[in-house]
């Protein structure tokens, strides 16, 4: 009898100490990271773009070289982009998860074969603008 | 024998919505289609005009693992795994005029594999190789393209990635069609 409550003390114990290592020894991790343009076209402070009037200048010098340049057959488009990806990781043996995100900030801007604005578009998803260089 | 579940996500892109509607062929012009959606995820002209792609990913990876208690096996793990992507795709052709000429939005589901492997107890490792859905877009490598190996330099004039010849969706094999004079 007191070798069986011996017993099932020892494997209560057991228990307890698997469940306190994976609650302790479990762990995360947070990372983050970014790649592109600065998303300058999210300044509050850029003078609104005009169709018609705006100049591929003056989209040059407001937000600098773009991501990429496209030539389309009768338009020239300036496509900016900013990628940022945030990952979480929680390890605890019994329970474990990664999860990453890529997100894009865009714009593109559309000029005709005179260098001037004809349309642009930002994505509806936007990062938060940092002014520091 | 300890078992552990594992689920690996990785989401790519903003996801688009799945259908998009009030489409009319030449009738909707792309002004509409870039203040429904947004930038594209990629543009490329056509001799007979342009075309827009919208493009997002969602790559799951769900393992389960086995371990022992004894000895040194209990430091390690015996995963299995399966991973699936959910895609979400438009293109939208439109005509030298940037009126639309075609369109089609699918969304589907992909088993992209499955694997085993043998990793320490406190790791967290892919198993199914996803790296190619999760490339750089072709804007970032954009303004590098005369960096890359000589095969690729001779390929640019033709390459899917210039914006001029066409496009492809993400994770789009290379040993098929304009990227095997690439030499991948």
């Amino acid at each position: 009898m007191l070798k069986k409550t011996y017993s099932i003390a020892f494997h209560c114990l057991q228990a307890m100490t698997l469940a306190g290592l994976i609650f302790f020894i479990g762990g995360c991790a947070t990372s983050q990271e970014e790649k592109g343009a600065k998303n300058h076209w999210r300044n509050p402070k850029l003078p609104a773009w005009e169709r018609g009037r705006t100049t591929e200048q003056n989209v040059v010098e407001a937000l600098g070289p773009p991501s990429q340049i496209i030539a389309l057959n009768d338009q020239t488009v300036y496509y900016y982009m900013q990628e940022q990806s945030k990952g979480k990781s929680y390890i605890f043996i019994v329970w474990n998860r990664s999860e990453k995100t890529i997100r894009y900030d865009r714009a593109v801007f559309f000029f005709n074969k005179n260098g001037i604005l004809d349309k642009y578009s930002y994505s509806p998803e936007a990062f938060p603008y940092d002014p520091a260089p | 024998m300890l078992t552990g579940c594992t689920s690996i996500s990785r989401q790519v892109g903003r996801e688009p919505e799945p259908t998009i509607p009030n489409l009319k062929i030449s009738r909707t012009h792309f002004h509409d289609i870039l203040d429904k959606l947004g930038p594209p995820t990629q543009i490329t002209a056509l001799p007979e005009g342009f075309v827009f792609l919208y493009e997002s990913l969602l790559i799951i990876e769900n393992q389960v693992g086995f371990s022992s208690t004894r000895g040194v096996l209990s430091w390690f793990k015996f995963s299995f795994s399966d991973a699936d992507v959910d895609r979400i795709v438009h293109i939208f052709t439109f005509d030298r005029r940037g009126y639309l000429r075609s369109h089609v939005g699918k969304m589907t589901r992909k088993d992209i594999g499955d694997g085993s492997s043998l990793q320490f107890l406190f790791a967290l490792e892919q198993v199914v190789n996803t790296g190619y859905l999760e490339r750089d877009p072709v804007q970032q490598d954009w303004g590098f393209m005369l960096l890359n190996p000589l095969p690729q330099i001779l390929n640019s004039n033709q390459s899917l990635d210039s914006g001029t010849r066409g496009l492809e969706q993400t994770g789009t094999p290379t040993a098929v069609g304009q990227r095997t004079l690439e030499m991948h």
